[in-house]
């Protein structure tokens, strides 16, 4: 009784993978496993050709028309922030610039530029992260 | 220095380009893999109508997953990947099944073959390139195939139709190599089996 190629050995074959020697040794006297093999050769290669799906509008232009605008590295917001903290500091240096010379007087100096350091520090960290949550705000409206 | 993005313009820089700021370099990336994207949406999105937005939420999370994105895969691989996430998700909330194991078993192939025209395909003479021009076949197919369970529909278009390795497969579908290749086996065996129950090829 002859065994034919099971359609497993067929789609490998159909595939062009490489098969074991009995089974192509059967597939060149077999005309029934050759018909079943030109079945699966042109079911793959109409396969390959059918047309591919296509949607009616420009994918690219409305994902472009949903990304968030990229923005200027300091926003204008924060810079205006900025000119108006130091006109304040400027008018109270200003105003009571006399008085603050024996107020820190009595203060060392190492303490005191100590001290200034931390400030900036913890002025500067505080800064970054009112930036930072801003920003994930931002984000999170934009893709919500 | 000018950031336009050319077609020799490599995904690396594109991305580069992208996370710098310049936003317009990721139209160029959607263009590079909106043929994948595409095929996974039509395939395993059963609702024409809701194909549009499960596309377009593709690319929403590929920009705004963008800089976690370290080219351990190529870039239409991780798309891929995350276009075929989406639309699992998508399937999850509809509770719409990706492939039905308890489908009965094709028919008979004794059988095959035995049923009324139209014929499927020529005869032994069949030329793939003629193929191409013939309409009521492409149509006939793309029926079967859109008979198919989401999952089989979705390997079929990626292996032969986008050319994709298993191993891209693999990697998009996150199913192992083994998988993909019995799967992938199963729905062309189910596939031609449809046809010919449908269709008569004399040889056959």
């Amino acid at each position: 009784m002859t065994l034919h190629l099971s359609d497993a050995d067929l789609q490998l074959a159909a595939d062009a993978a490489p098969l074991p020697a009995a089974a192509v040794a059967h597939l060149h006297d077999c005309r029934r496993c050759q018909a079943r093999l030109a079945a699966y050769q042109q079911l793959f290669a109409a396969t390959a050709h059918l047309p591919q799906p296509a949607f009616e509008f420009d994918l690219a232009a409305a994902v472009l028309a949903q990304l968030p605008r990229s923005k200027p590295a300091f926003p204008w917001v924060l810079g205006l922030v900025a000119v108006l903290v130091l006109g304040v500091v400027g008018a109270f240096v200003v105003l009571f610039g006399g008085m603050l010379g024996p107020v820190f007087q009595g203060l060392q100096t190492g303490l005191g530029a100590g001290l200034a350091v931390v400030a900036g520090f913890v002025v500067a960290g505080q800064a970054l992260e009112l930036l930072a949550r801003h920003r994930r705000q931002i984000r999170l409206l934009t893709f919500s | 220095m000018s950031h336009s993005p050319t077609p020799h313009t490599t995904d690396q820089q594109l991305v580069a380009q992208v996370l710098g700021g310049n936003t317009a370099s990721f139209g160029q990336l959607v263009r590079r893999t909106e043929g994948l994207v595409t095929q996974l949406v039509f395939k395993m999105i059963r609702h024409p109508a809701d194909r549009p937005d499960v596309a377009q939420e593709v690319y929403l999370k590929v920009f705004k997953n963008l800089a976690g994105f370290k080219f351990q895969a190529k870039f239409s691989t991780w798309v891929g990947q995350v276009a075929y996430n989406t639309c699992l998700h998508y399937l999850e909330k509809k509770q719409l099944v990706l492939v039905d194991l308890s489908e009965p078993p094709p028919d008979d192939p004794s059988e095959e073959g035995r049923r009324a025209p139209p014929t499927l395909v020529a005869g032994p003479d069949y030329d793939p390139e003629t193929a191409l021009f013939d309409q009521d076949l492409a149509s006939i197919l793309s029926a079967a195939i859109e008979q198919l369970p989401p999952l089989y529909r979705t390997l079929i278009a990626l292996y032969h139709q986008q050319e994709l390795s298993y191993e891209e497969i693999a990697q998009i579908t996150s199913l192992p190599d083994g998988t993909v290749k019995n799967y992938l086996f199963r729905a062309r065996k189910l596939l031609k089996q449809r046809l010919l129950a449908t269709h008569q090829r004399d040889d056959l």
